[in-house]
């Protein structure tokens, strides 16, 4: 796992390199639903940056911030950069994948905290919650809908870990259903 | 854009939860960087909770939650269910070097301390199944912490681990010479027969033990009631799906527990003598991880007088008794708590 985050960060250099050179990218913004575990529903708001583009292939830098609600368990709320390549699979279809590094922070739901103090009395606790650092990876598929309003619709299957969880590495899985549209650019 | 609107409302209104098996009253006990769930169910109002302590080290409670034995108990009394540090669905970052019995007691009595300040001061039984019953076990041998427990039911517990593990060597092997006679599953019965020569002396963190108590339905009498939902749950749609337990924390932290945790060496025995609480001990007379003579090694270890303890034997059950014979279990559980509430 290291190494696949050295590579990571080294893509992320080269792309932000990349995107320093030339101003004139197609920048595209979104939203999605995003479900973590399959089943608890949260949101996710995109950024994407074509860094490099021809008719089959495009390289790009994207952010994401977002929140999911994990009731009785955890909410999260985090924000990634990530780094991915688009293939055209057939028209205007095509075949995605993402490498990212984030952050995450994790909040008890469902209930309040409590700890026992030195006389044996309860009290509530507080919930600041916990920082994780988050990488991920995301593949999926996305559909370009050309015309009057251009919007690319798309569904990525994403595992994230959640680092550190009791002296581990938690890996954790989503699934992202949404759209992103281009900007005009001047 | 509008369409997308309209399907993101959608997904969310799919997202909202339908009332679950796991209802009840749901909250945080935290201690030194464990996050620690706990579910109280039943009847709060009968002033007596049974609090049961899970298995493992490193396993869960939440998973017990709508078994027919605890649905059962719920008519009559509070449960409690509460998953242990670095266990089960609790979060945080707790040090490895508080995976100790110590730290683990110490988490138990805030939770007795917690629960009498939130329920105006109720009985409580301890339920200690497995390494709960060690757990339990070693709380109840200080004497201030006893006068906290009503009553001690252990149900096929840990207290003597390096015996338990001898005794299940025995039976494991026993069953593996059996079926090699039998000329079933020959091929895997004499890998398990070596690894048991090149192993004597396995430990808590040695898995391929459990594994073998498994194949030889050590842990389940009759591993036909895996395929009833209703009476041994696992992993069911509503524990993954609608429940305070998440399955990849549950798996993440049973994996670093086992690792850390080690328990072979852990025997109570001689502590036991100052344990004067009314005690029931449950116990499956099919049980492979710890074989049923363990029944009475307690009883006699216990310092109860002799007519305030007592074995209840499961005859059709291996290790997970309350799985296999609810009925059974949950009348002995029932009659002990009404004779000493």
């Amino acid at each position: 796992m290291p190494k696949l985050f050295v590579s990571a960060l080294l893509l992320l250099t080269f792309n932000l390199v990349i995107a320093q050179s030339d101003s004139s990218r197609v920048q595209s913004i979104g939203m999605s639903y995003f479900a973590e575990g399959g089943a608890y529903p949260g949101f996710t708001l995109n950024y994407e940056r074509r860094l490099l583009a021809n008719n089959k292939f495009q390289l790009l830098l994207a952010g994401k911030a977002g929140a999911y609600f994990h009731f009785q368990n955890h909410t999260g709320v985090f924000f990634m950069v990530q780094s991915g390549q688009r293939f055209r699979i057939h028209k205007q279809l095509y075949f995605e994948h993402f490498l990212g590094i984030g952050y995450l922070h994790s909040f008890l739901s469902g209930g309040d905290a409590y700890f026992v103090n030195t006389s044996g009395q309860a009290q509530k606790a507080n919930n600041f919650g916990n920082p994780h650092f988050m990488p991920s990876i995301s593949f999926g598929l996305s559909y370009d809908h050309l015309g009057k309003h251009p919007v690319m619709v798309f569904a990525r299957p994403m595992l994230f870990w959640q680092i550190p969880f009791n002296q581990a590495s938690l890996l954790q899985y989503g699934i992202e259903l949404g759209a992103m549209f281009k900007l005009k650019m001047k | 854009m509008r369409s997308s609107i309209y399907i993101t409302c959608l997904f969310l209104l799919l997202s909202c939860k339908e009332s679950s098996t796991f209802e009840g009253d749901f909250f945080y006990l935290v201690n030194k960087e464990a996050e620690m769930p706990v579910l109280v169910r039943g009847n709060k109002n009968s002033g007596v909770f049974i609090l049961f302590i899970h298995g493992g080290p490193g396993g869960t409670a939440l998973q017990k939650v709508g078994l027919p034995v605890f649905n059962d108990l719920e008519n009559s009394y509070a449960t409690v269910f509460w998953d242990q540090r670095s266990s089960g669905s609790s979060q945080g970052n707790s040090p490895l070097s508080l995976l100790t019995l110590d730290q683990f007691i110490e988490d138990l009595d805030m939770l007795v301390d917690l629960i009498k300040s939130k329920y105006k001061n109720p009985e409580i039984f301890f339920l200690g199944h497995s390494w709960g019953g060690c757990l339990g076990t070693a709380y109840l041998t200080d004497a201030s912490r006893q006068k906290k427990i009503k009553g001690w039911i252990e149900a096929d517990g840990a207290h003597n681990n390096p015996k338990a593990d001898s005794l299940s060597l025995d039976w494991v092997t026993s069953y593996a010479r059996n079926q090699i006679a039998q000329k079933t599953d020959v091929d895997f019965w004499n890998y398990a027969l070596s690894w048991y020569r090149k192993n004597p002396n396995f430990t808590s963190d040695q898995l391929e033990h459990y594994a073998f108590i498994e194949k030889a339905n050590g842990y389940v009498h009759d591993p036909t009631i895996k395929r009833m939902p209703a009476s041994f749950p696992g992993y069911s749609f509503d524990y993954i799906f609608r429940s305070p337990a998440d399955l990849t924390m549950t798996l993440t932290n049973y994996n670093t527990v086992i690792k850390h945790f080690i328990v072979s060496d852990i025997d109570l025995t001689v502590k036991m003598k100052n344990i004067t609480l009314p005690s029931l001990i449950l116990w499956g007379q099919n049980d492979g991880i710890i074989p049923f003579p363990m029944a009475a090694q307690a009883l006699n270890a216990l310092g109860t007088i002799s007519s305030q303890k007592s074995v209840t034997p499961l005859p059709n059950s291996g290790h997970d008794g309350f799985y296999e014979e609810p009925v059974l279990f949950a009348g002995a559980v029932r009659a002990f708590v009404e004779k000493y509430r």
